[in-house]
């Protein structure tokens, strides 16, 4: 029979403490989309008397107005198209650069390696690269989220210290059976590697779905925006306006009264922007902390 | 079991590639819009191509900043198309693209809104280009609208010694008296006051501002809690914006208008000029105002720190009942909220100034041009050129004659029914697109057309009249007018030494861009500023408040603020001498 540690009256209070502060500390989280989700369904005209614990009114006009516009449909679109296209990209692209870094025949592996390494210290900077960009003709196409994104060296770091701890005889029992290295790769290593490869597949999906500079930067076509950008430029319409006003860009009175997107559509849009990854997320955050745990352990 | 897998994922990832690749496609091309009014979408077309069904030439007009870009579909944009046989599409893009686009060396559009900081590089960038033969060729309707002396302004102080115009300013006026005549519909930026509250004190006389505090003072004092149960404060402002929040607003109240980097330096009505190492600068004006507003208790200890929003909440919550400007919709939240009888309107006698605008020959600020990599430069200036004609002015104001206004049976012109109904709507003004390219219209929007009438119709008295709400009409009716802002003629009228003010910012245009220098010395300065002003404004003694106001003062000199002075005293009088030879 295993002995129960008794509790102490100190041990209660504090354990009473902690669970108080960490408390304290989650609804401090979890109050900011709270808010969003109550004011994007108040009133809007009487939430702009404030919004505090509880809707204002009722009123669902804000998620109306926000299906009425087409850009908003189209942007997830192309969100979701990215992040499944980008996300088996980087995955395919890193786990066989990885692969071929833990093969001996790789010619110059050593030296592939360390520049993939350098590339991490050191960037061309934004002007450089959307210079690169347009001479590649990938400026205003669906690939700029695709292409640039494919590869990481953070990614390949994490897949190659997973696969040395595979032993190699797996490998060679496969090239004795005359297997090529495409074969292994997709019907050795790919099974063998899955915890990391998902792993990273979790980290590119994020990342695709979150991303917004790529398309304020490559891309001009409002058909190609992806979510994340719209709602950036509907939250930063009112900011824009006042450094208007306040640069002196024409007559404080007469200065066109732009029709400014009601604060209800702005949360509605973010509520709905946030909500896909609101519900993959959770199920998904064992996967980081299992699979950067997995590529720091060597076999 | 396992390959079926593998083949299901590989079939799922090859439809994913396919229907990327059909996006794809759409890449790189800009597309006709389809009309508003249902007609047969126009054939999607290359940037710059002729479309097929509507034979329309596509440009791109690039802005810098942030707005939605989205597909413009309105009639407005439909009917510039047919008109000028080009169609544009207006996009935003933020400063750190422009600033890449600018670096690339091509801005990817045919024409260009200029911001006054860009002018420099995108001319000697060659990222422009000169309008002088286009205008000649294709600029009918520009030459007529724009003075000489203003294109011989752009091209000599504005081409960084090319002696080339290479933008266009809008807002041009052939006769500025016109303009500097005419009353707004409002003050935009005024003393704006809780009427309701006003009037139930019995409407005291206020004749200066120490009056305009007390009687704020007396609201706070007569409503100390609003109906939340919340503290109220009289006076809840912002000042986020830094010195241009204190300095701003207060100075055109009492007939100042700054010049030059920092705030440093001011002119009045007469165009003399004042700085702030003097006493009585309008500045410590300002500062002056707050703090008393402060020693009275009706200022928000919460304006230091606080944002628009939360300004916004407390005046739609009647905590505060003072606002500098009216650029928010308060009094529509109001009225839903308490009644029509609550909202705002200005207290025009609390200062001597009431400022109606700020406008130059040269123009206000906004002004376009043509790039240099564009592959239809003609069908750009032609474009521009529309919008400097009379037509193309006030079918961008006013919208489509038979659809959005029309004339009566006397020859009058005046907005449809169905316009008036619906103004302040946000998605009738996207599918109709009234006010297109308002800031980058050549003729200013108070100069008639032909027909004797505002080329902008919504600038006639009898639509401005329009607008009043309830509140409004009241208002109006106390002081015998059709619209609040021919209160401020009444003043004028009334008042001695009242005035309402336009400002000719004719010198001001001339101004060179503020050396590295001197913009290394505003910079100091105005940091001092910032730190020193809410500690003058929270003084609780006047004695206070003169010894942090001799401390800035003492600062802002220790820092070189005499040497910004000194700068632009004599980059004005440079500018005055130069603006007697154009």
């Amino acid at each position: 029979m295993s002995a129960v540690q008794k509790k102490t009256k100190g041990d209660i209070i504090f354990n009473v403490i902690i669970y108080v502060l960490t408390g304290l500390f989650s609804l401090m989280c979890i109050y900011p989309i709270y808010y969003v989700f109550i004011y994007s369904i108040s009133d809007p005209i009487m939430a702009q008397r404030g919004v505090t614990l509880y809707p204002r009114g009722f009123s669902l006009v804000g998620y109306q107005s926000l299906f009425q516009l087409n850009a908003i449909l189209n942007a997830f679109v192309v969100s979701i198209l990215r992040t499944v296209i980008g996300t088996v990209a980087t995955v395919v692209a890193c786990g066989f650069f990885a692969y071929l870094m833990t093969q001996d025949s790789m010619p110059f592996r050593k030296v592939i390696y360390r520049m993939m390494i350098i590339t991490m210290y050191v960037g061309g900077g934004m002007i450089p690269v959307y210079l690169l960009m347009k001479e590649i003709h990938l400026i205003n196409t669906f690939w700029v989220y695709i292409i640039p994104s494919m590869f990481g060296a953070y990614n390949v770091i994490l897949i190659k210290t997973y696969l040395e701890s595979v032993s190699k005889s797996l490998q060679e029992s496969a090239e004795i059976d005359g297997a090529g290295h495409f074969t292994i790769f997709f019907k050795i290593i790919v099974p063998v590697a899955m915890p990391i490869l998902a792993t990273i597949a979790v980290f590119s999906a994020v990342a695709h779905w979150g991303s917004w500079f790529d398309s304020m930067l490559y891309v001009s076509n409002p058909k190609l925006y992806c979510v994340q950008y719209l709602l950036y430029q509907y939250l930063n319409e009112a900011t824009a306006l006042t450094k208007q006003l306040q640069q002196g860009g024409g007559n404080l009175n007469t200065m066109v009264m732009q029709q400014l997107t009601p604060e209800s559509v702005k949360m509605a849009i973010t509520m709905v922007v946030i909500l896909p990854i609101l519900c993959v997320y959770p199920f998904m955050q064992r996967y980081f902390v299992k699979g950067l745990m997995i590529g720091a352990v060597k076999g | 079991m396992k390959n079926l897998k593998t083949r299901k994922v590989l079939a799922f990832c090859m439809a994913a590639a396919m229907m990327a690749g059909v996006l794809g496609s759409c890449g790189g091309d800009t597309e006709s819009s389809a009309p508003a009014d249902g007609s047969e979408t126009t054939a999607e077309n290359s940037g710059g191509e002729t479309s097929g069904d509507g034979d329309y030439v596509d440009l791109i007009w690039l802005s810098s900043g942030s707005a939605i870009n989205e597909e413009d579909t309105s009639l407005v944009i439909q009917e510039l198309a047919k008109q000028t046989g080009i169609m544009v599409q207006h996009n935003y893009v933020p400063t750190e693209k422009w600033q890449v686009l600018m670096a690339s060396g091509d801005m990817e559009a045919d024409i260009l809104e200029v911001p006054a900081v860009d002018r420099q590089t995108l001319i000697e960038g060659g990222l422009i280009q000169p309008l002088d033969d286009l205008i000649a060729e294709y600029g009918p309707n520009i030459q007529k609208t724009m003075s000489q002396r203003t294109m011989d302004y752009w091209a000599k102080y504005v081409s960084y010694g090319r002696d080339q115009l290479y933008i266009l300013s809008s807002h041009q006026a052939p006769d500025m008296e016109v303009v500097y005549d005419s009353v707004p519909y409002n003050y935009g930026v005024a003393p704006y006051i809780r009427w309701d509250y006003y009037e139930e004190l019995g409407s005291p006389e206020v004749n200066n501002e120490d009056d305009l505090l007390n009687v704020l003072k007396q609201m706070q004092d007569a409503h100390p809690t609003n109906d939340l149960g919340r503290k109220t404060y009289a006076m809840s402002l912002e000042v986020t914006a830094g010195i241009w929040s204190y300095a701003t607003m207060y100075s055109y109240y009492n007939g100042f208008e700054s010049v030059g980097p920092a705030y440093m330096v001011s002119r009045d009505t007469e165009d003399n000029l004042h700085n702030m190492l003097e006493e009585d600068y309008v500045l410590w004006g300002a500062a002056r105002y707050y703090n008393k507003a402060w020693q009275l208790g009706i200022l928000d200890p919460e304006t230091f720190t606080q944002k628009g929003e939360n300004v916004t909440e407390k005046i739609s919550n009647s905590q505060a009942f003072y606002t500098e400007n009216s650029w928010n919709n308060y009094n529509t939240v109001l009225g839903e909220s308490v009644g029509p009888e609550a909202g705002f309107e200005p207290i025009l006698e609390a200062f001597p100034y009431a400022y109606a605008g700020g406008t130059s020959q040269f123009g206000w600020g906004f002004a376009t041009a043509i790039t240099s990599t564009t592959e239809h430069a003609e069908d750009a200036m032609k474009f521009l050129d529309y919008l400097y004609s009379e037509e193309g002015a006030r079918l961008c104001y006013s919208g489509i004659e038979g659809v959005h206004w029309e004339y009566d049976a006397d020859g009058v012109p005046a907005y449809t029914q169905e316009t008036l109904d619906n103004r302040g709507n946000t998605e009738w003004d996207k599918a109709n697109g009234l006010g297109k390219f308002h800031n980058w219209i050549g003729i200013d929007n108070m100069i008639p057309a032909s027909d004797g009438y505002p080329v902008d119709l919504s600038q006639m008295p009898s639509m401005l009249k329009a607008n009043n709400k309830a509140l409004d009409e009241h208002y109006c009716e106390l002081y015998g007018v059709e619209y609040p802002g021919q209160v401020g003629k009444v003043m004028e009228e009334e008042r001695e030494g009242y005035k309402v003010v336009w400002w000719n910012g004719d010198t001001g245009s001339l101004m060179q861009v503020v050396p590295d220098d001197i913009n290394r010395l505003a910079t100091q300065v105005t940091d001092i500023m910032i730190k020193a002003f809410p500690k003058m404004i929270m003084s609780d003694t006047d004695e206070e408040f003169e010894q942090e106001k001799a401390a800035c003062m003492q600062q802002i000199k220790d820092a070189g603020a005499q040497e910004i002075i000194d700068w632009v005293y004599s980059e004005w009088e440079r500018c005055k001498e130069e603006l007697g030879t154009l």
